[in-house]
This record gives structure tokens, sequence and C-alpha cells, in this order.
């Protein structure tokens, strides 16, 4: 029987006595509003339940820190040279004899939130302090810049570079040069600096000398990493040692067809993804330290053009396309897709992240842990300097600006004992390289990377790659982002063949260009 | 009749100016002050720190004019609409037609069939990006498995990229549209049927002469709705395919998206946008006057 | 009988057509990470786990090797709750005004009626991603970025148009001797509107407040850009912390999973009343 609108017959006078009405179709509503709440709580709390009958709670590998509740440290700082500080404890950090009633709010990217909340846990006890981690999620930089805009409350926050360069001009960061030469004194300032690798801490200061950012993370992304089980399966014993080697060796596997698509390029649609792999694969090839030879000059002026170094990368870009040799999804990936698809085992070769190769050789996230190998430098340098720095927002007026302050310094320098104690932790548990040098010969940080690496003489390789990967000259200018985005538009045009690459050369050319001139410089 | 006046009572116009009072107040508070401020910053050349907005004439509008990727975006929105449009229709009318019959299990066929409409943008568009995925996707897989494929088709690509969004929105909103349509529909007396039977009309005839009648307005909402929805949307773009692979993907909201957001050019974003306002309200304007001035001669 | 046959075909085709793009997203919330990207997909997970669940809900589980993992550290269940008030609170304030505004629209030619149904169309047209800014602008300067209110405001904008619309159509369809009868009954115009109107009219307005409630719940991009990062932050946002950086598919796979329980109680309930939702065109109804 087909359902009858027979409302039109009735009388009005028989409906009255309908049962359901506004009232409660609202609370329908809420009623299915309050059910997924309480069918999350509920499946959560079964699932702890059954979680913890099975087994025990255990922590992986942390750093145990005991708090200390009085104020002087009995510690002294140990760093490879003597200094000439006073050694009677670590007198730059203080902890509060009352806790503080408003919160301090740091934000990040969505990397391993989990360790960053202990993190800031350990920094509320340590400090008896109130510190809260939000995650900004997606588009990082956009989103952070939108919050400065906004005016909305920050202290502390991660960014790249080039990120803090365009933030110091805006005057939404402070500059740690003044402020903790001012509160703290010009010897911390230069301890400070002295113990960072001096390739990070210049890329961490401004052109006219402002130290704008502590260094959270430090990493050659760009750094070929290779599945040796299928490179063997083709006959090939070495890793490559240049970028043209490295195409010459992924056809070899395709020919031997040992995999259908040997190549996984660092294409991937993300703001760090194909425009990055152009500036470091143009550095790596031209042999330039900051590619102001071969991109963007001192002045931030393009030099680059067809016939270029740049102009020839993209050039190759578009042949290896052509030969079926890289997979065409990679140009919609994200990040986690990208690691997802190097995990399966199924490429020879990839530009990755000098610490994936942690992931990679992981069983949880790696099909070839275990096999997962790093490439050395040879003839020329890999990858580009990859950093997180945490910055300091509040403005100096602020009530809270020492406060904020100190978590500035305890998160990206010492904690209470004088220890750089989150840098050592990130590099124990997911093996971030820190930007202070101290961290790669720290014995327990040794211990945790011999844990995992299959070959660990690749350890040295990494401190070499580390000494002469190249940072982007480009990445101090203010608009930088406003000329990667337009990069990241059309760079998959030239590489997949719908348009020229000298095409897309020149059109970047003139972009930047005009992004310059409209920003006045 | 009793008409009892001693009663204090509300006129007709009374009543309808109270009820109207909160739409209005809600409108002009909350809708109309945003909008003048994007239209006005159309107009202006916008600075963020600090905030100034100054006023520059057209110079907005002139530079879209002058911009080969806003033509762009615009093709490429005009085919995903154009496609949504379509697909929607179609699928809606021929959903309606399908639960319109007798069915057993009526209530879990309409909740599964509802199930994409209530799922979010967000999961659409993810859902479909895994099942189309040219690494590891289901349709591949399936189709692997099938023995139809020997290689994994890189669906999502330079020349498709707009379909494929195309039916993953539509695949969202196609609910809605099929129940507005199916309302419709179950109010025809089946007498009207059985007697064009009698009369010998043909299964076509009794489709536009009894059927369309009834859902008309029905189906001019789906026309309105899905114009709206396909052309304002930025999620699914944003989400699905991220505008590419390069730009082939870039509908003029994510164009828009873009422009705010990575640019921060906060004039140039607005006055796009009111060119897409505009386009859209034109639609909308020719589907009222198109399929509304034959209902109107009753 | 062939009329059976095709039925039932069209039946499995539609479902197919309704499950299968959700089906892998779904089922990877109970793989291992190394499993969700093999090559073919496995259709049942080979090797079931519910660690990824657990760690998404706060808890710490198992990895792949045994060794214990900590919970995943994003706040779902906060993206949970803050979504589930803001959607509420919408659905109650904008069924207050449209369910009025769209009963008068619906049925009465008062004075100017075409300009405003103009300008409800009109205001349906902004596309969420332009409004956005202005709101955003707006809030920086009043402080409403990151507050529910803030959020509840920028989804009104967008819904009540949207379900004034609907319910004009909707009302339109009511009989037209309704009022009259009731005036006869001894109604005054308010109680014959609460008493006689609106219980006739409950299920159109009940799948009104559904879709209300739904559209509010899913929306993305306004909660996302006015709510990121901050308390009020809803699942869409915190879904899309998942999305990008290093986390894991089958972590993400999770979200979504939680994410669609709500939504099939919600299709479940809406389907028992969508279909009274018949709507006319209120142009041609007047009384």
């Amino acid at each position: 029987m087909k359902e009858r609108n027979i409302k039109s017959t009735k009388k009005p006078n028989e409906l009255i006595n309908k049962r359901l009405n506004r009232r409660e179709a609202l609370s329908t509503a809420g009623k299915i509003a309050v059910t997924a709440v309480v069918a999350g709580v509920v499946a959560g709390v079964g699932g702890y339940l059954a979680g913890s009958a099975t087994a025990p709670p255990a922590a992986p590998q942390t750093i145990t820190t005991t708090v200390k509740v009085t104020q002087t440290v009995p510690t002294t700082i140990t760093v490879g040279a003597p200094t000439t500080q006073t050694t009677t404890g670590y007198r730059y950090i203080t902890r509060h004899a009352q806790k503080p009633t408003t919160t301090l709010i740091m934000n990040g990217w969505g990397y391993r939130p989990d360790i960053v909340k202990e993190n800031i846990r350990i920094f509320n006890e340590q400090l008896n302090e109130n510190a809260e981690y939000e995650v900004i999620s997606g588009d990082y930089p956009a989103l952070m810049e939108a919050k400065f805009i906004a005016g909305g409350k920050v202290d502390v926050c991660y960014g790249n570079p080039f990120h803090g360069a365009r933030w110091y001009a805006r005057g939404w960061i402070r500059s740690l040069t003044k402020v903790v030469s001012e509160r703290y004194g010009s010897d911390l300032y230069k301890k400070i600096v002295s113990d960072m690798y001096p390739s990070v801490a210049d890329g961490f200061t401004t052109t006219d000398g402002h130290l704008f950012a502590l260094p959270y993370f430090t990493s050659a992304r760009g750094n070929i990493l290779y599945n040796e089980l299928l490179t063997q399966k083709a006959g090939i014993d070495e890793p490559p040692t240049s970028w043209w080697d490295l195409y010459e060796k992924i056809e070899i596997v395709k020919n031997k067809g040992v995999a259908e698509t040997p190549f996984l390029p660092h294409w991937f649609k993300e703001w760090f993804g194909m425009a990055w792999a152009w500036l470091f694969e143009t550095m790596n090839r031209a042999k330039s330290p900051d590619g102001k030879n071969c991109l963007f000059d001192e002045d931030f002026n393009p030099v680059f053009g067809p016939d270029t170094e740049a102009g020839k990368v993209l050039k190759d870009w578009a042949e290896i396309w052509k030969k079926g040799l890289v997979p065409k999804g990679v140009l919609t990936m994200t990040e986690a897709d990208y690691l997802a698809a190097f995990g399966t085992g199924n490429f020879a070769y990839s530009p990755q992240q000098t610490y994936d190769l942690k992931t990679f050789n992981d069983p949880a996230t790696s099909k070839f842990a275990g096999h997962c190998r790093l490439t050395p430098v040879k003839e020329h340098s890999w990858g580009l300097l990859d950093m997180g720095g945490y910055h300091l927002a509040t403005p100096e007026k602020d009530p809270d600006f020492d406060r904020a302050l100190q978590l500035e310094l305890w998160y990206g320098y010492r904690d209470i004992n004088g220890v750089i104690f989150v840098a050592k932790k990130w590099a124990i548990e997911t093996a971030l390289n820190s930007g202070y040098r101290e961290i790669l010969s720290d014995p327990d940080v040794m211990a945790a990377y011999a844990k995992w690496m299959p070959y660990p003489e690749e350890l040295e390789y990494e401190k070499k790659i580390m000494e002469v990967v190249p940072f982007p000259w480009i990445w101090k200018s203010p608009w930088y982002l406003d000329w990667q985005t337009k990069a990241s538009d059309l760079l998959p045009l030239a590489a997949s063949g719908q348009r020229s690459p000298e095409d897309v050369v020149k059109e970047l050319y003139e972009y930047a260009k005009k992004v310059k001139a409209e920003s006045g410089g | 009749m009793a008409n009892i006046k001693h009663r204090r009572e509300l006129s007709d116009t009374t009543l309808a100016m109270l009820f109207i009072a909160p739409l209005i107040i809600f409108l002009f508070g909350i809708i109309i002050y945003p909008m003048a401020t994007s239209l006005y910053s159309s107009f202006s050349i916008v600075k963020l720190s600090p905030y100034q907005i100054n006023f520059a004439g057209l110079l907005n509008y002139a530079n879209i004019f002058s911009d080969q990727y806003f033509y762009h975006s615009l093709l490429v929105s005009a085919r995903f609409v154009a496609e949504v449009v379509a697909i929607t229709t179609g699928l809606s009318l021929g959903i309606a037609l399908f639960l319109n019959e007798t069915l057993p299990f009526r209530g879990v066929i309409r909740a599964i069939i509802l199930l994409p409409y209530a799922l979010s943008e967000f999961t659409t568009a993810y859902s479909w990006r895994w099942f189309l995925s040219s690494d590891w996707g289901l349709l591949n897989g399936i189709l692997y498995r099938l023995g139809l494929i020997k290689e994994y088709i890189w669906f999502v690509n330079y020349e498709h990229s707009v379909e494929w969004m195309a039916v993953a929105y539509s695949w969202h909103i196609v609910p809605l549209c099929a129940f507005f349509m199916l309302a419709g529909l179950q109010t025809i007396p089946e007498q009207l049927y059985m007697q064009a039977k009698i009369d010998g009309i043909g299964p076509v005839g009794r489709f536009t002469k009894i059927t369309l009648p009834f859902i008309k307005y029905a189906v001019l909402i789906t026309l309105v709705l899905s114009t709206f929805f396909a052309a304002t949307t930025a999620d699914i773009v944003i989400l699905m395919t991220g505008g590419g692979p390069g730009i082939s993907s870039t509908t003029l909201t994510y164009y828009i998206y873009e422009v705010v957001f990575k640019s921060f050019n906060l004039g140039y974003g607005a006055a796009i946008s009111w060119l897409l306002i505009a386009i859209v309200m034109v639609l909308a304007t020719l589907y009222f006057t198109f399929l509304t001035r034959t209902g109107r001669a009753r | 009988m062939k009329k059976k046959l095709v039925l039932i075909v069209v039946a499995i085709a539609l479902i197919l057509w309704s499950v299968l793009p959700l089906y892998y997203i779904l089922i990877a919330a109970f793989m291992w990470e190394t499993d969700v990207v093999s090559r073919p997909p496995q259709i049942f997970p080979t090797n079931p786990t519910f660690s990824n669940i657990l760690r998404v809900l706060g808890f710490p589980a198992p990895g792949i090797t045994g060794e214990m993992l900590r919970p995943a550290g994003y706040p779902v269940v906060e993206g949970l709750t803050n979504s589930a008030i803001v959607a509420s609170t919408v659905t109650l304030i904008a069924m207050a005004v449209s369910v009025p505004a769209g009963y008068v629209l619906g049925r009465y030619n008062i004075p100017r009626r075409n300009a405003l149904l103009m300008l409800i169309l009109g205001t349906r047209t902004l596309p969420p991603i332009s409004i956005v800014i202005p709101y955003f602008i707006m809030y920086k300067t009043i402080g409403l970025l990151g507050t529910h209110l803030g959020l509840i405001i920028a989804h009104l904008s967008l819904i009540i148009p949207l379900i004034t619309w609907i319910l004009m159509g909707f009302f339109a369809t009511l009989p037209r001797e309704l009022e009259k009868q009731a005036r006869i009954d001894g109604f005054t115009r308010m109680g014959a509107f609460v008493r006689i109107v609106l219980p006739v009219a409950s299920s159109g307005i009940a799948t009104c407040a559904i879709i209300a409630f739904l559209t509010s719940w899913n929306e993305f991009i306004m909660a996302w850009i006015l709510t990121t990062g901050s308390k009020a932050q809803t699942l869409p946002t915190v879904l899309a912390t998942m999305f990008t950086q290093n986390i894991g598919l089958s972590i993400f796979a999770v979200a979504n999973f939680l994410a669609t329980f709500p939504a099939i109680l919600i299709a479940i309930t809406l389907q028992r009343h969508i279909t009274r939702l018949r709507i006319v065109d209120p142009l041609t109804q007047v009384i």
C-alpha cells in the first residue's frame, strides 16, 4: 500500500491529538547528541577495562626526571668545552611557589601531540606552572597567521624559519636576542647560540641579527632513503652518489622488473611538498649552500631560468614522469599518504626526512623494517635543512611575559636541571635531531638510536649530512610563502607534462619579481 | 459564525509581523553586517597588520578580469556545478521512483540511502579519496581482484578530477533531494495512473503528464539546492583533491580560499566572492522564472 | 515478476552505491597501519585490532609488536562534546526563528513578501568560505573567536535561510481550511497556530530540525577557521588536525569511524519523518 498524505481530507479537530510536536522533535535531536557522547564514553570505558585486563601499561623509553622541589639545584652543566659560568646549578629556570592562575598557551602542528602533551605536563610539574598545548590543525601557517591577525592568545608556537622571519617582520614574535639579553644577561644568550650548530643559529636569525626562535628539530628533508631489498634484487649494490646517478638507478630497477614505479618523488600536495623538492634538488645539484647562485640572490631577486640548474631539474622531472618511473597519484597525496606509501615497501627510492629512517625501520609503520637505508653524502649534499623552532609571541607588556619566556627557555633549551630535556627526549623517542650539537653525542641518545638503526655506521652519515645540508636564503624573506603557494600550484603542471617546464619556470620567475615588488622587497 | 471580538486578538498583520520579526532581526544583525563588510572590502585594499582598509574603487574587479587563473577556476566551477546538478537530479529522481514502490525492509533501505547525506563532507571527501586511491584504493582493488585490470588506474587525474569530485559530492546530497521528490511522489493518487492506463497512455506519457506536475516543485528545489551547494562549497575541494592535481580541480571557491588564506589578499578574495554570488543569484532567478511561470497559472 | 527482479537488482545497486565508498575507511579503523596500504586491499581485516580505537579515545594500547603505545593525544572527546553543544543550540534557535517565519511566508500574503523571499534566497547563495572572513575579522574585534557563541552565530547564518526556505514550502502544503476551521472552533490566531497548525506540521518540523542539526554538526570550514586550536573546537576541526601530519592512516580512520556513529543514528531517525516533508511553491499558496 502506498503511503498517502491524507491530511488534506481530515478535519483539523481530529489532528489536535498528534503526538509528536516540535519540542519532542528537538528533544530527539538532543537525544541523538547525548547518545553520541554517551556511546563514545561507554565505548571508551569498556575499552579501558578490556585494555587494562590484558596488558600492564608499560611506558615506552622515556627519560625519567626527578622533580626537585628546592629552588637551588646542585647540578653542574657539563658541555663539551668548559664554560666560565659558575657551576652552582641552573639558575635560569625557577619554580613557582604558587601555581599561577592564568594559562600559558603553546600552539603547534599535529606531530605526536601525545609526546608534546607529556612534555607540557612535565613542565607544569617542574615549575609548578599552568601551561597547555593546543594543536592547530591542517594548514598550520595559514591558521597561525590568521590567529595572530585576530589577536588570539599565543605564548609559544612552532614554526619553520620562514614563518619566523615573516612573523618577526610583522611584529608578532619577539627578538630573543633582545629579551634574553635584557632579562638574563648576554652571557646566557651567547651560550645558547654557541650550543647550536652554526647553520641552525643562522637560520633562525634575521638579516639584521635578531634570533627569533629556539630549535625544535633539525633534519635534512630530501635525503634519499632506499629499500635495500628492492635495490639488491635489481643488482644495485651502492647507494646513489648524486641526483643524476639516482635517476639512472631507478631506470635500472624498472627495467629489471623489480618495481613498477621505483621512485616516490617528494611531490605530494602539502605546503612543504613539491616546492621544497624543487628548492633542494636545485641546491644539491648546483652545490649551493644557500641557493644564492641558483634560486634567489642576497637581495631575494630570482635568478633561475629555463637554462639554469633549476630549469634542468624541472625538465628531468617531466622526463621521469613520461617514462612512468613515478606513481601519478603522488600529486594529491597528503604527508600521511606519502609516508604510508613508502612504508608499503613498493618503492625503491624516495626523498624523505632523515628522522623517518626510524619510521621505516619500525614494523608498526613499515613493511620493510630493518631494511631501510640512508644515502651518504658523496658528490653533493642531500635535501635541505628543515628546522622547526619555538617562537615567543607574548607581548613584552603582558603580565605573563616572564612566565612565557621561561616556557620558551625550558622547552627550547634547558630544564630546571640544566639538561636540554625536550630535545633529548625527541631524539630518543622519535629520532628527531636537535639543533644543539651535544645531543647527537649524548650517550643516552646514541644508545636509543642503536636500538633501531640496522646499520650503526649510518649515524655517522647523519652527522655528515647535517654539516653540509643547505638552507635556502630565500626563507628569510617575508614574502616567500606567497611565492611558495604559486609554485605548489604550477610545478605539478610542469612535471606531468600539462605545461612546458620552460613556461612554468618563466612564470614563477615573473611571479617572484611581482611579489617582491609588491611587498617592498 | 462566532466572531469572538471581546477577546483581545492579534490581527492578521500583527501576527505576521510578530512571527517575521526574529527573522528580520537575525538577517540584518547577523548576516547583513558581514555581507556589507565583505562588499566594502571588495572595493578596497585590505592590509592585515595593522588592520587597515583603504578604498580603491574597482581595482580588485579590474584585476580579476586580467587574471587567467580566475577564468580557469570559473570554468572548473561551471563544469563542476553542471555535473553535480545533472547527476543529482537524475539520481534523485531515480531513487525517488524506486523508493515509491512497495518494498520490504523499507526503513532499513531508507536509512542506508540516507547515510551519505548524514555523513559530513569531511568523511565524504576522505572516503572517496581512499576509495579512488591509485595506490591502495578499494575500487582499484575490486577491479583488480575481479581480473578486470592489471595495473591500478589513476582515477583522480588531470582530466577527470572534477568529474570524480562531482560524483562524490552528488553522492552526499542526492539523498536529501531524493526524499523531497519522494514526498511529492507519494501524494499522487493511484487512480490517475489507472485512468491513464485505461486511456492507453504509455509509460513516458504517464510520467510527463501525471508524475512530473506533482513533483515539479521538488525538482525545482533539487535544481536550486544542488546549484547553490555545488557553487558555494569549498570543503570537498580542500579535502578530496586539494584543488589538484596541479590546479585541475580548483573551483572558484578553492581559488578564493587560496587568495584569502594563503596570500592574505582579502580585498581581492572578497571581489571574487561577490562575482560568484552574482552569478549564482542570476542562475537562481532563471530557475525560478522558468519553472514557476507554468506553476503560477493555477 | 520481472518487476520484482528489477527492484531487487536496483536495491542491491543502491545499497552498494551508498555503502561501498565508505566501507574501507571504516574497517581501516580496525587494521594495522601496514595492512591498510595492502595491495590488493583486504576486504576483511586479516589481522584485526582494537588498539587504534582505544588510542584515539585516550587510552594506551598495544602496538603491532605488542609494545604498549601511548594514547593518540587528539581531543576527540572534546570535539564530540563541542559539536553536540553547538549543533543543539543552533537547532533550537534556528527552529525558533524559522518556524514562525516559514509559516507566515508560506501561507500569508504580507507586504513586501517577494522582497523578503529574494533576501532569504540571496543569503543562501553566500559561499561559506566568503562569509567566514568578515566573521573572522568581526570576532577578532569583539572577542568571539574560538568560542561556542561565535560559531553558533556563524552556523545560524547558514542554516536559518535554508530552513526557513524549506519550511516555507512545507507550510504551504497544509490544507487551507486549517486556520479557518480553527477560527470557527473559537481559537485565537496565536492559539490556532500553536494548538492546531504546529501539531499538524510536526513531522515536517521534526525533519527540518534534524536537517538543521546535521548541517551544523557536519559543518567544516567555518568551524575550522573560527575554532581551530581553541577550547571550542568541534569534531570536524579535530579531524582536520589529524589529516595532514604524520599520524597514521588507521588512527585517522578511527576518527572518521567515530564520526559516523551519530550519522547512522540520525539517518535512522530521519528516514521515518522525511517522507512527510512535502513542499510546494509557496507563491502559489496563499490564504
